[in-house]
């Protein structure tokens, strides 16, 4: 066989090209909708698990403020859709201007901060932006939420939930993933990737870090924001708590849990945590005890999440059939930057 | 004044459990270095074994003793479970694992407690003090004691018992104290059985002024963090400092701006003492984390 595909098989590239294929087909194989609109919701919240993944598992930063930005964008668009009347995009774009404003002003303050430090100012954001959000009931209509969000459109062409919704978010976390996926072939991604690996270091050999940190934390940030407005055209409605702490928590736990720093693991793991309670939800009084079981046992025997298990599996079979050397470092997308952070 | 008075009381109330949550807080991340996001799992099931304990007609006294007691049994079932398993991970594993501990602890106590919020009976009669003006529910005389007990106990635990040496060693410098012939893993497990003892003798001592349900372990366990980190991460006395601080901003800010607040201020703090002084109000100028 030609080194060349042999190489691609062993690192598992064309794993990415079946799912997308399955993704593409799914909708066509007899699935429900309901099965549908979970896809959707994981797609959505994929975006800013991406963005988290960039931020903790390249450039190696522990937030768990992520759903305050997704709430500046699910806000702002809901708000713009909602009372004044404007297009979706009009509701994204200004989202992203205002997401950029207050993520580099936010990252300016929290970002000299490290480990526990940094995570618990990030969160005190979220906190923040909930309970504004719970406060100004003009505006956002108080804990009681927004309702009456349209779908989203483009150009006046509607995008409802359901078949539209789907395809627009896959493709939109197709180009994330693509964008990111060669990360290390540009200055930016190697500064990321070097922050992580040790700070000290990459400063020495003239990586400005503060502001590649910076860098970092307002994409991720725009991502989430990116996310929740995306998130406010699914749901058609919107209240603080569904983009409050627990969100926060719940995007750097599905960040962890599918193995950071791999793209393709997170999403498995908003995957996992979107579909989960669907799963267990026969045993309601067991469910909480069971998700706490399956976070603890993923996260603490396979450091590396699923995405982790899986590559082991993965090349353990490959190994087999092939006789091929083993990566040891390696995911399925890997260009050396699916090692995971210790800090 | 009197309005001002209650505030202030109120704060201090309020500010004793933080400081108790914060001080268990302390006590595990000194000696081991992780945030333990299941402190607040402590509070809530010494509160409901408490509640359970007296309602099956215990003395007070024994059942405040068992539910600490238990408590610090689940402590130590917990750092050999949970935390020996992960000892060698990263920081962000840590966390979710303590953050995974935390989700069981509540399903459990869904199971046991069910949904409802639950209260104990006042430990010394309804009948509140009157100072002045000023109302004192007199349960709060029995927080604040517990609080300034626990406090006394801990400095002489760390600074005259060979057990307490022993932990504050660990937590300078881990090595060494095992070189030294220190028994670490000993340390830690007891840092766990303290951590938890404490957390529960603050459930119960509220459990009469609050309403207690399976999940109440998330915030109070979250305003613990935050006072550790006023106070200073690096001191054992930081959280009972943080917490006391954070109860009375809270409860002046809330009485004094408005109600709804009362969370925002308390974070908006903890952002300002983070920008202005990250390792915490304790900490020596120029220290940096």
């Amino acid at each position: 066989m030609d080194e060349r595909i042999r190489k691609s098989i062993s690192r598992g590239a064309w794993w990415g090209y079946l799912a997308v294929v399955i993704l593409v087909l799914i909708p066509y194989l007899g699935v429900s909708k309901h099965f549908i609109n979970l896809l959707t919701l994981t797609a959505i919240l994929g975006i800013a698990v991406l963005g988290m993944d960039l931020l903790m598992g390249f450039t190696g930063l522990l937030s768990l403020g992520q759903a305050g930005f997704m709430a500046i964008g699910a806000y702002t668009s809901g708000i713009l859709a909602v009372r004044y009347e404007l297009p979706p995009l009009y509701g994204i774009l200004v989202a992203q201007a205002l997401t950029v404003v207050i993520s580099l002003m936010i990252g300016k303050a929290v970002l000299r901060l490290k480990g526990y430090h940094l995570a618990i100012a990030t969160l005190a954001f979220s906190v923040i932006m909930e309970q504004l959000l719970i406060n100004s009931r003009e505006l956002t209509g108080g804990p009681s939420g927004l309702a009456g969000v349209p779908f989203f459109s483009v150009g006046g062409l509607s995008v409802p939930t359901g078949l539209p919704l789907y395809y627009l978010t896959i493709g939109l976390v197709l180009i994330i993933i693509l964008l990111f996926r060669n990360l290390t072939s540009v200055r930016v991604g190697r500064a990321w990737l070097a922050i992580s690996g040790d700070e000290t270091a990459a400063a020495m050999l003239g990586v400005n870090t503060s502001n590649y940190k910076l860098l970092a934390f307002v994409f991720a940030a725009c991502l989430a924001a990116l996310s929740g407005s995306l998130y406010v055209h699914y749901m058609r409605f919107i209240s603080p708590d569904m983009v409050g702490m627990q969100a926060s928590i719940n995007i750097t736990v599905m960040t962890a849990l599918g193995g950071q720093g791999t793209l393709w693991g997170p999403l498995l793991g908003v995957g996992l945590l979107t579909f989960l309670p669907d799963f267990v939800s026969f045993t309601q009084q067991f469910q909480l005890i069971i998700n706490g079981l399956v976070l603890f046992v993923t996260i603490v025997f396979f450091p590396k999440g699923i995405s982790g298990l899986f590559t082991y599996v993965y090349q353990w079979i490959i190994q087999r059939i092939f006789r091929l050397q083993r990566y040891p470092e390696g995911g399925p997308i890997d260009n050396g930057a699916s090692h995971s952070v210790h800090k | 004044m009197s309005a001002v008075w209650q505030m202030i009381i109120s704060g201090v109330t309020s500010g004793s459990i933080y400081a108790l949550v914060g001080l268990g807080l302390g006590i595990i991340y000194n000696v081991s270095k992780v945030i333990n996001l299941a402190q607040g799992e402590f509070l809530t099931w010494g509160a409901l074994l408490l509640i359970s304990l007296t309602g099956w007609g215990l003395p007070l006294g024994a059942a405040i003793a068992l539910a600490v007691i238990m408590t610090a049994g689940i402590g130590i079932i917990f750092e050999r479970l949970a935390i020996r398993p992960a000892w060698k991970s990263s920081t962000t594993v840590l966390l979710i694992a303590t953050l995974a501990v935390s989700i069981v602890f509540k399903g459990i106590a869904m199971i046991g407690w069910g949904k409802d919020p639950l209260s104990a009976p006042s430990f010394s009669g309804e009948e509140p003090v009157r100072v002045g003006q000023t109302v004192i529910a007199t349960q709060v005389f029995w927080v604040v004691g517990v609080l300034i007990l626990i406090a006394a106990l801990s400095w002489y635990f760390f600074n005259r018992t060979l057990a307490g040496k022993a932990i504050l060693a660990v937590s300078e410098n881990r090595d060494a104290a095992a070189l030294v012939g220190i028994d670490v893993r000993l340390s830690v497990l007891t840092a766990f059985a303290l951590s938890a003892a404490v957390g529960a003798l603050a459930g119960a001592v509220i459990a009469p002024i609050t309403f207690v349900t399976y999940d109440s372990g998330t915030m109070i366990g979250l305003k613990g963090f935050i006072a550790l980190t006023l106070g200073g991460m690096g001191s054992i006395w930081g959280g009972i400092i943080g917490g006391v601080l954070l109860g009375l901003v809270e409860a002046l800010g809330a009485g004094l701006i408005s109600a709804q607040y009362k969370d925002l201020i308390a974070f908006v703090l903890l952002i300002i003492v983070l920008y202005a002084k990250p390792a915490g109000i304790l900490s020596v100028s120029g220290k940096r984390v």
